[in-house]
């Protein structure tokens, strides 16, 4: 697909998000090491809402399942303050006090289980698509084109999410009475500058894409680019480490690398 | 007829051999059944020549037959043949190893298939371990809808509807196709419980019950 052709396109990134705010959750109490049966709620909680708010700005669709478990949060951090009633004896009986965070944990460790069995899965499915019988014959799925843009609901998007919130946190903080200012940035700008940073295989860092003087808008328009370039497969992100600087690579290197890349990279069955 | 027209082929020696045989030349996995009904109507057609011959095999036990088909793994394995005998949704056949995925790959000029997603790996998990499990019950556990990913797995035939639920409103029971077995390359869905036991499937009634208990 040439550049032109996506350019042709009306721009509006409308990514739907299927991972939910469960894993918004595991992956928060993953990266702040933090035991999961003794979850800091207040941070978290406070942790769960910048990223609403991150999502917020990029008018990511964001689910009602999202603002469901923050109330569910903050009900549970309210309740976290009230007093415990202390009876004479240790008379640990589940009626004196339940922990608030009970049903959050259990319910958290049930879909990391299930989180884990797909892991097994994913590898097993890996396998399998190396085997075939005579003739090479395999049952492969169908997809149609349409849908094929939806990689980024796969892996990453909470990892992307943090690298774009560090940016904007480094950026000046623009003041809601400045002046209004012209628009001087737009997404097909921005998604053309990444495609020409990445052509012949150069390696271009998710870091380097900014610097401290850019502006809050041009860092949410080029986030918007590259969340756009995803979803029509022109690049791939790559992270070695978790939690680190992400690499930006057009789709057609990504072989090279010999990594797997976090979003975009090998087909996906798209929409699922 | 003439004499000298009626050469003589000389016959199998061993079972192993015959299922070998049946493994190769069949355009489709075999079933233990498959391969014993195959075996006795060779008998009773061919009675009457070489009946002997031929009739030693029709008697062959399902267990008979199992072990010569772990004999054939066994030898094709440590043969290093490049290829081996797989077992998937209770049917048998030979397939290329991954090991050497690549190079047949390249041969017969094949594309890497689609992998699914990983919301709906997890939403396949969910199903696979919980079948029957309704669409409510699903998304309790991942914590999101989840409409459009049953819709999209049911189109690519890995999940079906399995029946209805006696909850209010007689909601649809998921649970997993042949055709996920065959994706993910499991002998039956008891290999589900060497990924993960705790996730087990219990049986229907005994979760209903624990449903009612939740709802008190």
């Amino acid at each position: 697909m040439s550049l032109q052709t996506l350019l042709a396109d009306d721009y509006k990134v409308d990514l739907e998000v299927f991972e939910g705010p469960l894993d918004l959750l595991l992956y928060l109490i993953r990266r702040e090491e933090v035991d999961i049966y003794d979850i800091p709620i207040e941070t978290i909680t406070k942790q769960y809402l910048a990223y609403l708010d991150v999502m917020r700005m990029l008018d990511l669709n964001i689910a009602g399942e999202f603002l469901v478990m923050a109330t569910t949060l903050m009900m549970i951090k309210s309740r976290m303050l009230l007093p415990v009633e202390v009876r004479g004896i240790e008379d640990d009986t589940d009626e004196n006090w339940v922990d608030p965070r009970l049903d959050l944990v259990r319910q958290l460790i049930e879909y990391k289980k299930f989180k884990d069995a797909a892991a097994k899965l994913l590898e097993k499915e890996t396998l399998r698509a190396e085997a075939f019988v005579f003739g090479g014959e395999k049952p492969t799925f169908e997809t149609t084109d349409a849908d094929a843009g939806l990689a980024l609901a796969d892996i990453g998007l909470f990892d992307l999410l943090t690298a774009f919130q560090e940016v904007l946190d480094r950026t000046q903080h623009s003041n809601i009475l400045e002046q209004i200012e012209p628009i001087r940035w737009s997404v097909p700008d921005k998604m053309e500058m990444i495609i020409s940073r990445t052509k012949g295989g150069q390696r271009l860092y998710f870091s380097k894409l900014f610097t401290a003087e850019s502006h809050r808008i041009e860092v949410i328009v080029t986030f918007l680019a590259l969340l756009e370039l995803l979803r029509l497969r022109q690049i791939s992100l790559y992270q070695n480490v978790a939690f680190h600087d992400i690499l930006i690579l057009s789709a057609e290197s990504h072989h090279e690398t010999g990594q797997s890349p976090i979003i975009g990279g090998g087909k996906h069955v798209s929409s699922v | 007829m003439s004499q000298a027209y009626d050469v003589k082929v000389p016959l199998a020696s061993s079972l192993q051999q015959i299922v070998g045989a049946l493994l190769f030349g069949a355009d489709r996995p075999l079933t233990v059944e498959d391969i014993s009904s195959c075996l006795k109507s060779v008998a009773d057609t061919d009675k009457a020549d070489e009946a002997s011959d031929v009739s030693i095999f029709s008697e062959a036990s399902p267990n008979e037959i199992k072990e010569a088909l772990g004999n054939i793994a066994k030898d094709l394995s440590r043969m290093e043949m490049g290829f081996e005998l797989v077992e998937i949704n209770g049917s048998f056949r030979f397939e290329t190893q991954p090991c050497c995925g690549r190079w047949v790959r390249n041969l017969l000029k094949i594309d890497r298939p689609n992998r699914l997603s990983r919301p709906a790996l997890e939403t396949l998990a969910i199903v696979a371990y919980r079948q029957p499990i309704v669409k409510s019950e699903i998304e309790s556990i991942r914590g999101v809808m989840v409409d459009h990913m049953l819709k999209a797995l049911m189109e690519l035939r890995l999940v079906r509807i399995i029946g209805r639920s006696e909850l209010p409103g007689r909601p649809f029971l998921y649970g997993t196709t042949p055709a996920f077995l065959e994706h993910f390359g499991l002998k039956s869905l008891k290999d589900l419980d060497d990924i993960d036991p705790t996730l087990q499937r219990s049986k229907p009634s005994e979760r209903k019950a624990a449903h009612k208990k939740k709802m008190v």
